[in-house]
C-alpha cells in the first residue's frame, strides 16, 4: 500500500472510516434540508424568475432592451458569456488535469468543481443564444444539412469554433462528470430505504454493481476522459478568445489572447469553487474532507494563475505602447485613464493586487480571508471581460462612433438570473447528488487520511 | 365472471331475418331521404362516397390551414383598367417644383404604382441644377400625413365645399357690393399664373360698386425686406439680384448662411461647389456669423462676431477696401471683443476681395438695410454688378415686405378689414408677437385659412379650406431669372382638398380649373413668342416632362401682374446707379456693437421656418454641426458654459443644464449645447420650433419654443437677433445627439490640408501612401498586404464611391434621400440617446482641437488624449459622410456564423437579410461602425407607433417597394443602392449597350447638391469614379486597416489664411 510522508498534511481530517465517509457524504441527500438552505434556496429561486422574465421580455420585445448601441454591440451579454464560460474551467481541470498530475487532493472537491462547471457552462451557453436578434434561428449555426439551398455555416467565423468548442466540452464535461458520479449513485441508491429515491438511484446509477472489473473499466473511462478532457480545458478558452484576437478592433486584435484567457479562466474557476465550497463545508458539515490544505492548495493555483493575469495585463500595456500602433496606444490608455478607468482599476485591483496577499501563508490559510479574496476575485474577473469588450468597443477607430454603454435594468436582471439559477441548480446539486466522491475518497482515506497517518507515524 | 348474455336489436335479430342481415353492416339500416333535403339530381349521379368526402373535407381543413398559417391578408386591389403609362414594378418619374414660400427645388418625384415615394433634383432646371436639399426631399411624407385638413372646415367643424363656397363668395359678393376690404396674406408667391389669378380677383372685386379693395400682401417667414429696400436706395430696384458664386474666388459672407438656408441655397451651394477644386483654382470663403453655422463650417477663414457687429464687420470692410483704392471711408465701426482676429481677418479679405476683382462676392444675411446698403458698396467697388451679381437676372424667391405687413395689421386692427385670406403662410406663427397679428385677426369677419394641415393661423380662421400637398397640385413658378418651373400632380388628391387657385375660380365664377387657366396662358403666351407652327399641345408637354420652361413668353402675356412682380429693367449703367452718399448715410445709421449677452436666431437645417416640422425624417435628421436630434436649444461656446457651470457633454443620457433666455418682456427656456465656434458672449436659438396646433384636446405644442415669436421689429424690420440676459434654471433636459466625441484625436481621418502645401508639396506630403514594416522590417504598402486571396475585382462591374471632401457642405440632403430611398426606419429620441440611430449614411462633424499635435508639427510629443477630446473655442470644422465602405477584405464578412453577409461578384458587401441571426459581430468588427442593427421590431413596436411612417397604414405607402422593411433582430447597413444599380443595368440590357457612366446614381450621389459624391464602376475605364479613385486628393478611410474599401475620399483643402500670409509675404 502507498504510504505517505507523515509531514504531508492528511487530506482527510479526523477519524474517519470508510463507513463513516459514506455516512458524513449521504447525510445532506437522506437528510432533510435544514431552513438556511430552504431561504438560500427560495432566493436564488425568486432570482432566478426574475432573470427568467427578463429573458422571455427580451425574446419577446428584441435586443433594444438592453442598453446595447451602435457602437458597442455587445456589452454585459457577452461578458457574462465569457465570465461563466472562465468560471466553468476549473471543474475539469481539477478533475481531468490533476488526475493526470495525480494530486489527490482533488479528490475532495472534484464533484463539486465540476458541477459547477456543468452549471456555469450551462449559464454560459444561454447568452450566445439569447444574445441574438433572432432567436428562433439559432439552430442556424450548426452545420445542419438544410433546405435552404447551398446555405452552410462560415467556418472562418470564430463565433462558429464557439459554438464547437463549447459544445464539445460541455457534453465532455457532462460524461466525465456523470461517469464518476456513478459508483456513488449506487452507494445511495445501496442505502435508499424510499421506492422513489431508491427507483431514481438505481436508474442514475445505471446499475452498477461495483465489481472488480466495473471498477477498471471506471479507472479506464476516467483516465481516457480526464485525457480527452485535458485539452478541452486549453482550448475552450483559446478559442473564446479568439472571438476576440481574430477581430480588428483595437485592444481586441491580440495574439496574448488564448494563454491569457486560459489563466483568466482558471484563475476565475479557482476563485469560484473557493466561493462555493467555503460556504458548502461549513453548511454541509464537511470540514474534515475539504481541509483548510485544500483550500490553501486553491489559493496557490489563484495566486499563480493571478500572477500569469497580471503579467498578460503588463505585457498588454507594453506592446500597445512598443508597437507604435495609433489605435492600439490609445485603446490601453482609454482603458486605464478613459471614461471607464473605474472598471479597468476595479480589474487591476482585484485579480492583480489583491491576490498577491495570498504569498502570506496566514492568509493563505485563512478561510475568511480566502472567502473574501475569491469574492473580489470573481468581481475582478467579470471586469477583466467588461473592460476587454466594453472599453474597446466604445472607442475604437473613428471618433465620431465614439459612446458609453448604458446597462439597463434587463441586463442587470439577466446578469442576476444566471446567478440565480446556477444557485438554484447548485443547491439541487448539494441536496440530490453526493457533493464529494466518496468512492474515491475512500482509496485515498488509509493514504492520507489523519487517523491512519497518525497510526502509521505511531508504528 | 365472463357474461354470456346476448342482446339483441330486436326480434329481427334473433329470427336473422335476412333484409337484416344484409343491412346489419350499414350505419344507417333504412335509406336515409338525402334526396329530399339535398335534391339535386346531380349527386345521384356521382360516385363520391362518404369516405371521399371525408378525404377531401380533411384536405380541404388542412390546405385552408396551412394557407392561413402562410401569408397574411394583403390590402391590395388590381386595376380593372390599367392606366398605360403604370407597369407594376416599374417606376415612373415626374418634373415637379417644391415651393414652400422659403425653399425652391425644380425636383422629379418617383411613382411607384401611382403613389410619390421619392424626391430627387431636376438636372434641367438652370437654377437649382439637380440638388435637392433635405427639407425638400422629406417633403414627400408629409403627403401621407393623416394629420393634414382632410375636409374644408367652418369653425372647427367639417363642411362641404357648396357651403363653404356659397358663404364665401356672398362675403365677396358684399364686400364688392358694400366696399369692403378683402386682403390676401401669402408667403412670397412666386408663381406667375397665381399672381395673374389674384389679379383677376383684384380686378373683380374692385369692380364693384363701391369702392371695395383688395390687397395683396406678400411677407416672408424669414424676412429679406431689409435686403429688397437696400437695393431700392442704391439700384432703385426692390429686389434680389442673382448670384453667380460659380465665379467667385473670394467670397464673404456676413452672417449669411448661403449653402444652406440664405435665399436661394441650391442654386449658391452648386456653384460654390463648383469652385471648390483645388486643381482647377478654388475660391476663398470668409464668413463672419455669430452662431457657427453649416456655412461657416465650410468656410476657409471664420471670424466670430456678434451679431450687433455685422453692420461693423461691413464698414470696416468697406473701409479697408476704400483705403486701397483711394477712395473715402464711411462711418466709424469698432468690435467689442475681438477674440477671434476679425480685425486681422476683415483686412485679409478686403485684401483678397480686391486682388479678385470682379470675381468676388460679399453677401450679408443682416435685415438691416443700412448694413446691406454697406454691403452693396462693397460689391459696387468690387465691380460684382454686373459680373458675379445680376440686378437684371432678380432672384424671386423673397419678395415679403415687413412695411406692409405693419400696414395690414394696422388695417386689421382699425376694422376696416372684412376679409382676410391667408395662403401657404402661418402668420400668427411666424410672425414676432409684437405685430399682435392673432389680436388684429380677431377684428376680421371673414377670415379664410387655405392651410395644408392644422397651424396656428388655421386655428384662428373660421373658414379653413385645405389646399392639399404640393404634389397634389398644378402650378408654375418663377424662382430666378428668365425660367420657370412646373408643378404636376403626382398622385390624385387624398383628401377632400381643393388648391386654392381652384377655389378662387369658383368664386369668380370662371370655369374649368386651375390647369386649365395655366394651360390658356401659357398657350396665349407661346403662340406670342415661340414658334408658332409647333402646335401648343406638344410644347406644353414638354414643358410639363420637363418641368422647365422660359418666362419671357408668359410675362408679356400677363402685364396685370407687372405691378406684383418686378418685370426685368433695361439694364442701364448699373455702377452709375451706385454713389457713395447712400453708404455713406446708411453707415452712420449702423448701430454700434453692443457690450451685453446677445442672442442669434439662425434657421435650422432641417427644420426651415418650421413648416415641415412634424416630419419625421427632418426631425431625425441631425444638425450638420451640432449633430443634435428631434430638439430646440440654445448654443452657447462651450467657455462660456464652462464659466456658467453648465454641462459641455452631450448625447448619451448626459443631460443638459437648462438656460431661460430673455429677450425684451418674452422669454424660452431651453437646454442648452455646447458649440464651439459661437462667439462668446452670444447664444443661438433656431427658429421654427414650438409651433402650437389646436387640436380638440386643447392647444398641442410641438417641440421647443417658438423664436418667431420673440423676435425684435427695428425701424420696422424684423431683426434676427437681440440683446438678451439669461438664467441658469436647476432643471436638467434630455437631448439627443448622434455624435458624441467631436475631435479626430490626431488621426488621419478626415484628410485635409492646405491649399499652399498642396500646391506646394507633392502627393507624399498632404497624401502619403500609408505603409507598414512586415516581419522583416521593411516597408510596405499596406494595400499590397493581404491575409486573404483577392477577390476577383477586375472582371465585371465593381461600383464604387468617391467622396469629395472639398465639396461636402454637410447639407444631409443625402441622409434624407438614404431614408427615402431605402426604408430606413425612424427611432425618435429616446433611441438616438442610446446610440442608436438608423441612418445607413451619417456625416461625421470634426471640430479641429488645439491640443492636436499634427497642428503643432510634433508628431511624436507625448500625446495628451484628454486635451485632444476637446475642441477649440474658435474650431475648424470637417464634415465626412460615411457610410458602409463596401470593403473587398472586409472584416465583417469573416466574422458571421452564418454568411449572412458576403462579398458580390460586383463589389458589394451584402446582407442576406433573411439569414441573419443578429449576433451583431459584424458591427462590433466593423472599423466605420455603420452597421445599424434592429433593437426593436420598428414597424410593429409600441415605442414606434407615433414615429415611423411604416406604422401608419397612410404613412407606408412612401415606403419604396424595391428595398424590403428589415425585421427585428437582422442587421442592416448601406447597399449602395443595389435596387437601382439591378434597375439600371437591366434597362442597359434591355437596350443591349452597356451601362453608361452616371446612369445609375445612387439616391445619395442623385441628392448632393454640390455633386460631392460620385458612383459608378470603377472597372469601367472612362468612369468619373475610376478617375477620381486615381487622382492624388484620394484615399481610403482608415487604409491602414487594410480592409481595401470601395468608396474613396477626397482629401479636403483649405484655403486656409495662413497661405493668404504666406503667399503675400
Amino acid at each position: 500500500m502507498h504510504k505517505e510522508s507523515a509531514i504531508r498534511e492528511p487530506l482527510i481530517l479526523g477519524d474517519k472510516t470508510y463507513h463513516q465517509i459514506t455516512e458524513d457524504v449521504c447525510a445532506p441527500v437522506e437528510g432533510k434540508a435544514n431552513k438556511y438552505w430552504y431561504t438560500v434556496f427560495s432566493i436564488a429561486v425568486m432570482v432566478s424568475l426574475w432573470g427568467v422574465g427578463c429573458i422571455l421580455y427580451t425574446i419577446g420585445r428584441g435586443i433594444g432592451v438592453w442598453g446595447l448601441n451602435t457602437t458597442v454591440d455587445w456589452a454585459w451579454d457577452i461578458t457574462n458569456f465569457v465570465w461563466w464560460v472562465g468560471i466553468g474551467h476549473a471543474g475539469t481541470l481539477i478533475s481531468a488535469v490533476l488526475l493526470l498530475f495525480r494530486q489527490k487532493w482533488r479528490m475532495a472537491i472534484n464533484r463539486s468543481a465540476e458541477a459547477m462547471t456543468i452549471f456555469a457552462v450551462m449559464m454560459a451557453a444561454l447568452f450566445p443564444g439569447i444574445h441574438m436578434g433572432r432567436i428562433w434561428m439559432a439552430y442556424w449555426v450548426f452545420p445542419i444539412p438544410n433546405q435552404f439551398g447551398s446555405l452552410w455555416v462560415n467556418f472562418n467565423s470564430p463565433l462558429l469554433w464557439d459554438v464547437f468548442a463549447i459544445s464539445t466540452y460541455f457534453s465532455v464535461s457532462l460524461v466525465f462528470w456523470y461517469i464518476g458520479l456513478i459508483p456513488d449513485f449506487a452507494t445511495i441508491r445501496d442505502r435508499a430505504v424510499k421506492p422513489v429515491s431508491k427507483m431514481a438511484y438505481s436508474i442514475l446509477s445505471f446499475g452498477w454493481t461495483g465489481n472488480a472489473k466495473a471498477w477498471i473499466r471506471f479507472e479506464e473511462v476516467s483516465l481516457v476522459l480526464a485525457g480527452l478532457a485535458t485539452p478541452l480545458v486549453f482550448s475552450v478558452h483559446s478559442i473564446v478568445s479568439m472571438d476576440f484576437a481574430t477581430s480588428v478592433i483595437p485592444g481586441w486584435h491580440t495574439t496574448i489572447f488564448p494563454p491569457y484567457f486560459v489563466a483568466g479562466a482558471i484563475f476565475s474557476g479557482f476563485a469560484m469553487v473557493q466561493t462555493l465550497l467555503l460556504i458548502a463545508r461549513k453548511v454541509l458539515s464537511l470540514e474534515s474532507y475539504i481541509t483548510v490544505k485544500h483550500v490553501e492548495y486553491m489559493n496557490i493555483v489563484i495566486v499563480i494563475t493571478g500572477s500569469m493575469v497580471g503579467t498578460a495585463y503588463l505585457s498588454e500595456l507594453f506592446i500597445s505602447w512598443y508597437s507604435g500602433v495609433e489605435y492600439e496606444g490609445y485603446a490601453f490608455m482609454n482603458r486605464a485613464t478613459g471614461p471607464y478607468w473605474w472598471a479597468y482599476w476595479s480589474m487591476m485591483t482585484c485579480n492583480v493586487i489583491t491576490p498577491q496577499l495570498f504569498w502570506f501563508k496566514g492568509i493563505r490559510r485563512s478561510l475568511i480571508a480566502s472567502f473574501i479574496l475569491s469574492i473580489f476575485v470573481n468581481i475582478g474577473m467579470w471586469f477583466e471581460r467588461f473592460v476587454i469588450i466594453v472599453t474597446s468597443l466604445h472607442r475604437d477607430f473613428l471618433p465620431s462612433n465614439w459612446g458609453m454603454f448604458h446597462p439597463t435594468f434587463v441586463d442587470i436582471g439577466i446578469f442576476l438570473g444566471t446567478i440565480g439559477i446556477f444557485f438554484t441548480l447548485f443547491l439541487l446539486f448539494s441536496r440530490f447528488f453526493p457533493v464529494l466522491a466518496l468512492n474515491e475518497l475512500k482509496s485515498i482515506l488509509k493514504s492520507s487520511g489523519d487517523n491512519y497517518k497518525k497510526q502509521h507515524h505511531n508504528e | 365472471m365472463s357474461n354470456n348474455k346476448i342482446y339483441w336489436r330486436g326480434t329481427e335479430e334473433l329470427e336473422k331475418d335476412a333484409a337484416f342481415v344484409k343491412n346489419s353492416q350499414r350505419e344507417f339500416s333504412e335509406e336515409l331521404p338525402i334526396d329530399q333535403f339535398l335534391g339535386k339530381k346531380e349527386l345521384d349521379s356521382t360516385n363520391t362516397s362518404r369516405r371521399d368526402f371525408l378525404k377531401f373535407m380533411g384536405f380541404g381543413i388542412t390546405a385552408a390551414t396551412l394557407a392561413a398559417c402562410e401569408t397574411p391578408v394583403v390590402k391590395s386591389l388590381p386595376y380593372v383598367v390599367k392606366p398605360n403609362e403604370v407597369m407594376p414594378g416599374i417606376a415612373n418619374y415626374y418634373a415637379s417644383t417644391y415651393f414652400d414660400g422659403f425653399d425652391y427645388a425644380s425636383i422629379l418625384v418617383k411613382t411607384r404604382e401611382g403613389r410619390p415615394i421619392h424626391i430627387e433634383g431636376n438636372k434641367l432646371s438652370s437654377v437649382t441644377k439637380g440638388g435637392v436639399s433635405a427639407r425638400v426631399n422629406s417633403s414627400v411624407l408629409s403627403l401621407y400625413d393623416t394629420k393634414r385638413y382632410q375636409n374644408p372646415m367652418k369653425d372647427g367643424a367639417a363642411t362641404d365645399w357648396a357651403t363653404a363656397d356659397s358663404e364665401i363668395k356672398s362675403a365677396l359678393e358684399s364686400a364688392r357690393m358694400s366696399g369692403g376690404n378683402v386682403r390676401i396674406l401669402s408667403s412670397t408667391m412666386i408663381s406667375p399664373s397665381s399672381l395673374a389669378l389674384i389679379s383677376e380677383m383684384k380686378a373683380w372685386v374692385e369692380g364693384g360698386e363701391a369702392g371695395a379693395t383688395l390687397n395683396h400682401v406678400m411677407y416672408d417667414a424669414v424676412s429679406a425686406s431689409g435686403m429688397l429696400e437696400a437695393n431700392k436706395r442704391t439700384h432703385g430696384k426692390a429686389v434680389i439680384p442673382s448670384y453667380r458664386f460659380d465665379m467667385a474666388k473670394a467670397v464673404v459672407s456676413i452672417n449669411a448662411d448661403f449653402l444652406i438656408n440664405w435665399i436661394n441655397p441650391l442654386d449658391f451651394a452648386s456653384g460654390y461647389g463648383k469652385m471648390r477644386n483645388p486643381e482647377t483654382g478654388m475660391s476663398r470663403h470668409y464668413q463672419f456669423e455669430s452662431t457657427l453655422t453649416t456655412t461657416g463650417s465650410n468656410a476657409d477663414v471664420r471670424g466670430a462676431i456678434k451679431p450687433s457687429e455685422q453692420g461693423a464687420v461691413a464698414v470696416m470692410l468697406y473701409n479697408a477696401i476704400a483705403s486701397m483704392i483711394g477712395g473715402s471711408s464711411v462711418g466709424s465701426a469698432s468690435l467689442v471683443n475681438d477674440d477671434n482676429n476679425v480685425a486681422s481677418k476683415v483686412s485679409e479679405a478686403a485684401k483678397d476681395l480686391w486682388a479678385n476683382k470682379g470675381k468676388a462676392i460679399v453677401v450679408c444675411g443682416s435685415n438691416d438695410p443700412n448694413v446691406q446698403v454697406v454691403v452693396n458698396g462693397i460689391n459696387e467697388m468690387l465691380g460684382s454688378y454686373g459680373s458675379t451679381i445680376d440686378m437684371n437676372k432678380t432672384i424671386n424667391l423673397r419678395k415679403g415686405s415687413d412695411a406692409a405687413v405693419a400696414t395690414l395689421i394696422g388695417e386689421m386692427n382699425s376694422g376696416s378689414v372684412s376679409t382676410l385670406m391667408v395662403m401657404d403662410c402661418d402668420p400668427a406663427y411666424t410672425m414676432p408677437a409684437s405685430w399682435g397679428f392673432a389680436d388684429a385677426l380677431a377684428n376680421v369677419t371673414n377670415r379664410v385659412s387655405f392651410a395644408e394641415k392644422p397651424d396656428m393661423t388655421s386655428a384662428l380662421c373660421n373658414y379653413v379650406l385645405p389646399v392639399g400637398h404640393y404634389l397634389e397640385q398644378w402650378n408654375d413658378a418663377n424662382a430666378e431669372g428668365d425660367e420657370v418651373t412646373f408643378t404636376q400632380p403626382a398622385i390624385n388628391k387624398i383628401y377632400n382638398t381643393r388648391q386654392w387657385q381652384d377655389s378662387f375660380m369658383a368664386w369668380m365664377g370662371k370655369n374649368g380649373s386651375y390647369d386649365d387657366y395655366m394651360k390658356s396662358r401659357w398657350n396665349g403666351a407661346a403662340t406670342m413668342a415661340e414658334d408658332p407652327s409647333v402646335i401648343f399641345a406638344s410644347r406644353w408637354n414638354k414643358y410639363i416632362h420637363d418641368g422647365v420652361g422660359s418666362i419671357a413668353a408668359v410675362m408679356a402675356a400677363a402685364p396685370a401682374e407687372s405691378a406684383a412682380a418686378p418685370a426685368p429693367v433695361a439694364p442701364a449703367d448699373q455702377a452709375s446707379e451706385m454713389t457713395s452718399s447712400p453708404v455713406a448715410s446708411a453707415a452712420s445709421a449702423i448701430a454700434g456693437a453692443s457690450e451685453g449677452w446677445e442672442v442669434d436666431f439662425y434657421v435650422k437645417t432641417g427644420i426651415g421656418t418650421g413648416i415641415n416640422g412634424d416630419n419625421p425624417w427632418l426631425q431625425e435628421l441631425p444638425d450638420p454641426v451640432t449633430k443634435v436630434v428631434w430638439d430646440h436649444y440654445a448654443t452657447m461656446n462651450p467657455k462660456d458654459m464652462e464659466a456658467e457651470g453648465l454641462n459641455t457633454m452631450m448625447g448619451e443620457q448626459q443631460k443638459a443644464g437648462m438656460i431661460r433666455v430673455n429677450v425684451g418682456d418674452q422669454s424660452m427656456e431651453l437646454p442648452v449645447v455646447a458649440l464651439p465656434g459661437q462667439k462668446r458672449g452670444t447664444i443661438g436659438v433656431a427658429l421654427g420650433y414650438g409651433k402650437a396646433k389646436v387640436t380638440e384636446e386643447g392647444v398641442e405644442r410641438t417641440i421647443g419654443s417658438n423664436a418667431f415669436a420673440v423676435l425684435p421689429v427695428v425701424n420696422g424690420y424684423v431683426q434676427y437677433s437681440a440683446p438678451c440676459t439669461y438664467d441658469k434654471l436647476e432643471m436638467r433636459y434630455n437631448l439627443a445627439s448622434t455624435q458624441s466625441s467631436h475631435t479626430m484625436m490626431g488621426r488621419k481621418i478626415l484628410n485635409e490640408t492646405s491649399l499652399d502645401t498642396f500646391k506646394s508639396g507633392g502627393k507624399d506630403v498632404w497624401n502619403p501612401v500609408i505603409t507598414i514594416a512586415d516581419s522583416y522590417g521593411k516597408q510596405r504598402v499596406v494595400e499590397d498586404l493581404d491575409l486573404w486571396n483577392e477577390h476577383a475585382i477586375d472582371l465585371g462591374h465593381r461600383w464604387g464611391l468617391s467622396i469629395d471632401l472639398n465639396t461636402c457642405i454637410g447639407c444631409g440632403a443625402c441622409v434624407t434621400a438614404c431614408h427615402s430611398e431605402n426604408n430606413v426606419p425612424i427611432v425618435g429620441k429616446d433611441e438616438v440617446n442610446r446610440m442608436r440611430t438608423m441612418s445607413w449614411l451619417r456625416i461625421d462633424r470634426y471640430y479641429s482641437s488645439d491640443a492636436d499635435p499634427e497642428l503643432h508639427g510634433d508628431i511624436n510629443q507625448a500625446k495628451d488624449y484628454h486635451a485632444m477630446e476637446v475642441p477649440s473655442e474658435y474650431p475648424e470644422v470637417g464634415f465626412m459622410p460615411v457610410m458602409c465602405q463596401h470593403c473587398n477584405h472586409a472584416p465583417c464578412e469573416t466574422v458571421c456564423p452564418v454568411a449572412a453577409t458576403t462579398h458580390s461578384d460586383e463589389g458589394f458587401n451584402q446582407m442576406a437579410y433573411n439569414r441573419c441571426i443578429g449576433t451583431r459581430y459584424c458591427a462590433n468588427n466593423c472599423p466605420y461602425k455603420v452597421r445599424r442593427f434592429n433593437w426593436f421590431n420598428y414597424v410593429a413596436d409600441p415605442k414606434f407607433t407615433n414615429l415611423n411612417p411604416a406604422q401608419d397604414d397612410l404613412a407606408r405607402m412612401v415606403l419604396n417597394p424595391d428595398v424590403v422593411v428589415r425585421s427585428r433582430g437582422v442587421m442592416e447597413k448601406c447597399s449602395m443602392c443595389v435596387q437601382r444599380v439591378q434597375a439600371g443595368k437591366l434597362a442597359a440590357k434591355k437596350a443591349g449597350e452597356p451601362v453608361a457612366d452616371g446612369a445609375i446614381q445612387t439616391a445619395c450621389a442623385a441628392s448632393c447638391p454640390t455633386n460631392a459624391i460620385t458612383f459608378g464602376d470603377i472597372n469601367d475605364k472612362g468612369s468619373k469614379v475610376r478617375n477620381d479613385a486615381q487622382n492624388d486628393r484620394a484615399y481610403h478611410l482608415l487604409e491602414e486597416v487594410g480592409v481595401k474599401p470601395n468608396v474613396w475620399y477626397q482629401t479636403k483643402v483649405r484655403n486656409s489664411i495662413e497661405t493668404a500670409a504666406e503667399q503675400t509675404a
